[in-house]
């Protein structure tokens, strides 16, 4: 368990306060725009940064506590960080990076780093300098390196920022099965709500300096707190198994039974789908398709929250889906929860994300 | 080049080898770490420290001199403390030893600040995560990744250290076999001696040639990339 408690820390013209538990096994990620304070937050974690207060505990060690004097050095915390940049030391090749942080020495050290790094499939590139090493290679050997003292923490700095749409899918994917083997808390910031959602099990917006919202992607999606948070989920994302391209797109048939259509290209197999809420019509069961909008989605509405002048369904299509309808088709359509209706979107709406 | 066969010269060159050598190994100890706080740290009359530093390389090297005298010369500010302690640094090798460090320390310090101002903060904190602590991190990240810059640095120390003259002469005297580094020795030859001068100019010449290349080699390493391990 990771707590950080009442931490405080002046940034330019305002304060950030933050109260927050990472269990273990738990994947946190903190969401909130550039300039919200989130890389202080984890440099704080870490000790790169000395919070003006607050106390900050993981697994029964205090790293911090202002009212004590109580400050453990970056050194002694153990903290698996990785950074935005990956930090790769340049003068060293891949497996002596990894292998910085072992205690082991000699033939042993080399052994144990090679091992990481072969893990993640960079055995071939063990002698490599960083320079030489692309995107994807240096993030990983990063990532290995953070694992190598088998931290009592991992905290990940926009771990797949840097990286191209290309490798993307191949490093998220990765990532969430190294966070899951760690087993220890994991605290990821990020400024891309769909990275946050597809690496963490539990999402934290940070506004103005405080946590506004937790919960699972699903939830925030569904049931946002303010219209920050509802802009900054953006879309809500679909998980299914695509098909074979026909002359109409290519139909993914998602968990939870429907099939819908997307015009973007992708392979068959597991794939995840993205659609904006506001891309989403409501209409009434059993009503005819009219128009051009090719997806219609049976799903009955679970939540009904206002956010000024639209209105945030939270749907159960299968799935955990999100629709933005104004108040007045609230009214007209006599939306509540329980009630059934129809989700409807185009395929052109209905983006591929990397999965 | 027979000329070089001559005592005096070669007490000269024997001098100015010696005492240049250990003002560097000086400057190293000592500027290394100095030049790294001023690059990562900000205290407290950081200014200050970096303009004292700095002071030497506007000044007349004769007026350093002068400085020298005054600050650990006998009666000096200091100079009561240093004979106390056993120490004569006036007109002694020593002494040599302290001017030409005094003098070419901020050629040194410059570049190894501007060397380490160059790091990516963020290899020193992953250092830091990784267990490793801030004297550690300094050894294993910071002087291996500044290391051309520290080796430019050094080279030409050595080489303002080599060619010092006037606050030499000021502060240690002009002595054979005892403080009469090369140049000071060309000065006094090229009345009497023209060919001896001539042949030590050359030697100097050559050494300071291959300094300055590799000054230049490194610059081109750094630029490859190839850093040393």
């Amino acid at each position: 368990m990771l707590w950080i408690d009442g931490l405080g820390l002046r940034l330019g013209d305002f304060e950030l306060e933050i109260t927050l538990d990472v269990p273990s096994d738990t994947c946190l990620a903190i969401v909130g725009p550039s300039g919200a304070g989130k890389t202080s937050l984890l440099r704080s974690v870490a000790g790169l940064a000395r919070p003006r207060a607050g106390r900050i505990v993981c697994g029964g060690a205090v790293w911090t506590d202002t009212g004590r004097g109580t400050f453990a050095a970056p050194e002694h915390r153990r903290c698996g960080y990785l950074f935005q940049d990956y930090a790769l030391f340049p003068h060293l090749s891949a497996w002596r990076n990894v292998a910085y942080g072992l205690r082991d020495s000699g033939a042993e050290r080399r052994q144990r780093a090679l091992e990481l790094l072969d893990r993640l499939g960079l055995a071939a590139r063990a002698e490599a300098r960083p320079r030489t090493l692309s995107g994807g290679e240096r993030q990983r050997v990063a990532l290995a390196r953070a694992l190598a003292v088998e931290p009592a923490a991992l905290l990940l700095d926009e771990p797949l920022s840097a990286l191209d749409a290309s490798t993307r899918g191949r490093a998220a994917r990765e990532l969430r099965a190294a966070i899951a083997a760690a087993g220890v808390p994991t605290l990821l910031v990020t400024h891309d709500f769909t990275e946050a959602a597809t690496l963490a099990s539990e999402i934290g917006v940070i506004d103005g300096g405080r946590i506004v919202q937790r919960g699972t992607a699903a939830a925030l999606a569904a049931e946002p707190g303010s219209a920050f948070v509802a802009d900054l989920v953006g879309s809500v994302v679909l998980t299914g198994r695509a098909g074979a391209r026909s002359t109409a797109g290519i139909p993914v048939t998602l968990d939870g039974g429907s099939t819908v259509w997307t015009t973007d290209a992708c392979e068959p197999g597991a794939v995840a789908l993205s659609v904006h809420p506001w891309e989403i019509l409501i209409e009434p069961p059993g009503s005819d398709a009219l128009g051009s909008a090719r997806n219609r989605v049976p799903a009955r509405v679970i939540s009904v929250t206002p956010l000024g002048n639209r209105v945030r369904l939270g749907l159960d299509a299968g799935q955990p889906l999100a629709a933005e309808v104004t108040p007045q088709a609230v009214e007209d359509l006599g939306l509540a929860p329980g009630r059934e209706v129809l989700a409807v979107w185009k395929a052109s709406a209905t983006r591929v994300v990397e999965r | 080049m027979d000329a070089l066969g001559d005592e005096t010269t070669l007490d000269a060159l024997r001098l100015s080898l010696i005492t240049s050598a250990i003002a560097l190994v000086l400057i190293v100890a000592f500027g290394t770490p100095a030049a790294y706080l001023l690059a990562t740290r900000r205290f407290r009359g950081r200014s200050l420290a970096i303009t004292f530093i700095e002071l030497p390389l506007v000044l007349p090297p004769a007026v350093a001199g002068v400085g020298l005298l005054v600050a650990l010369g006998p009666g000096g500010l200091l100079g009561g403390l240093i004979e106390d302690a056993g120490v004569r640094l006036v007109f002694q090798t020593s002494g040599v030893v302290v001017a030409l460090t005094f003098v070419a320390s901020p050629f040194y310090v410059r570049q190894a600040q501007s060397a380490f101002e160059a790091l990516d903060p963020s290899w020193l904190e992953a250092s830091r995560t990784l267990g490793a602590s801030e004297a550690r991190t300094f050894v294993r990240v910071a002087v291996p990744v500044a290391m051309p810059g520290l080796v430019t640095g050094g080279a030409l120390a050595w080489g303002r250290a080599l060619g010092e003259f006037g606050a030499t002469l000021v502060f240690a005297g002009s002595f054979q076999g005892v403080t009469q580094t090369a140049p000071l020795a060309i000065v006094g030859l090229v009345g009497t001696d023209l060919n001896g001068a001539l042949a030590l100019s050359a030697v100097l010449v050559g050494f300071s040639a291959a300094l300055l290349a590799t000054v230049k080699l490194t610059a081109r390493k750094r630029g490859l990339g190839l850093v040393v391990d």
